[in-house]
């Protein structure tokens, strides 16, 4: 099991532990399956994760990461740092926040790339 | 050397921008005012046509996403708040306000492009800490870096200086900015705001985005648009001169009270909105 991101959430994954808003009501129960409806309500009382059975954080970030090649992602990741460079980056947020740049960046470059050189 | 002794020696006789439009002093006292009603704040925002366009834009946008058209002022009110509506009218007008000013060090597009989100980020933030009025957030995010707008324009000279050798020294350009001028672009905006006599967490805000430490009397509103300062300029939208992401106050994240996983939330939310609203605002 493991805490991932509401973004990452899709119907049919359960619920290792109860999903509650800031208000600490319970949305949605451990043992539940999440479905559309209960990703919808989520979303609007501000819930940005969940613990979710059977899947690792790593699987999920490993999934999202899947369709850019690793030197693409290694370049990416190289301009984040740069950006980053007058960050904390042992600094918890901060890691993430280069991990997502990365992220965003590498599929940029992927699709501007794709459009033109992939086979189909 | 440089002849800047102080913020207000930058904005005196800085006339195009010495004061705001009378109909926000109008607004903010009759938002203010108990016996104002809703009607009454419809009846000021549709004497300006052109405010009243650009509300109902982005009332209609993906900003709000809601199912039917806002067809009028008084339906904007009623559904968004006047408070709400107010602090959107606030944005877009200050904006107006420099539109018509000479391009400097980075183009207007670009700088308010940076600005818009900031201004989103922050309002997602906001959002997602349940705030009752995240347009106030918006409003602060939009806001922040009004200070180096009249830098750019009333102190070319200094700031090009200090813009070379931040990109030299591949420093921030905000160190290089208090190099230079003894105090940065934050303070200026926040001296700025303060003669705009607009409210003092406004002013704290923008003061202190890049030291939220020092916000005393706003420590949530100042962290929440440090950090989206932070993840506007890890987003890459638009450009302000600064050409690297701002060191993270860690005090200020942990005043949010969110956890890391809600940065993919915002920075999706923010992707989502951004095209919608730089549109429509600028």
């Amino acid at each position: 099991m493991a805490i991932i991101n509401i973004e990452n959430i899709t119907p049919g994954m359960v619920l290792a532990s109860d999903v509650k808003d800031r208000a600490g009501r319970i949305l949605l129960a451990a043992g539940k399956e999440v479905n559309e409806k209960s990703l919808r309500i989520f979303k609007m009382w501000g819930v940005t994760d969940a613990d979710i059975l059977g899947v690792e954080q790593e699987e999920i970030a490993a999934r999202a990461a899947s369709a850019i090649r690793p030197e693409v992602y290694r370049d990416a990741e190289q301009r984040a740092r740069e950006l980053f460079r007058h960050c904390d980056v042992e600094h918890l947020v901060v890691k993430e926040l280069i991990r997502l740049v990365a992220l965003r960046l590498a599929r940029k470059m992927e699709d501007t790339n794709g459009s033109s050189s992939q086979p189909a | 050397m440089v002849a800047v002794a102080s913020p207000r020696d930058l904005l005196r006789g800085y006339v195009e921008i010495s004061s705001l439009p009378m109909i926000h002093l109008r607004l903010d006292e009759a938002i203010n005012n108990p016996r104002k009603s809703m009607a009454d704040i419809a009846k000021i925002i549709r004497e300006d046509p052109g405010l009243t366009a650009r509300l109902l834009r982005i009332v209609n946008s993906a900003f709000y996403n809601f199912p039917s058209r806002v067809e009028t002022i008084s339906q904007a009110v009623t559904i968004i708040g006047t408070q709400q509506l107010g602090a959107l009218a606030l944005a877009t007008s200050v904006m107006q306000m420099f539109k018509g000013l000479p391009e400097g060090f980075v183009s207007m597009d670009s700088f308010w492009r940076h600005c818009v989100g900031c201004g989103l980020a922050a309002r997602v933030l906001a959002t997602l800490r349940r705030e009752t009025n995240a347009e106030r957030h918006f409003v602060a995010g939009v806001l922040h870096d009004i200070g180096r707008l009249v830098m750019f324009t009333k102190a070319a000279d200094a700031t090009r200086e200090a813009l070379t050798r931040a990109r030299d020294a591949q420093q921030l350009l905000y160190e290089e900015e208090r190099e230079t001028f003894g105090f940065t672009h934050a303070v200026v905006g926040g001296v700025l705001l303060q003669t705009w006599k607009l409210p003092a967490s406004l002013e704290e805000v923008v003061m202190f985005h890049h030291n939220p430490k020092a916000a005393t009397k706003y420590p949530v509103e100042t962290a929440i648009v440090h950090v989206a300062d932070i993840i506007a300029h890890a987003m890459e939208l638009g450009g302000n001169g600064e050409q690297y992401v701002p060191p993270l106050d860690s005090e200020a994240w942990d005043k949010l009270g969110l956890p890391a996983s809600a940065l993919l939330t915002v920075m999706e939310q923010v992707e989502r909105q951004f095209v919608d609203a730089v549109q429509i605002i600028l």
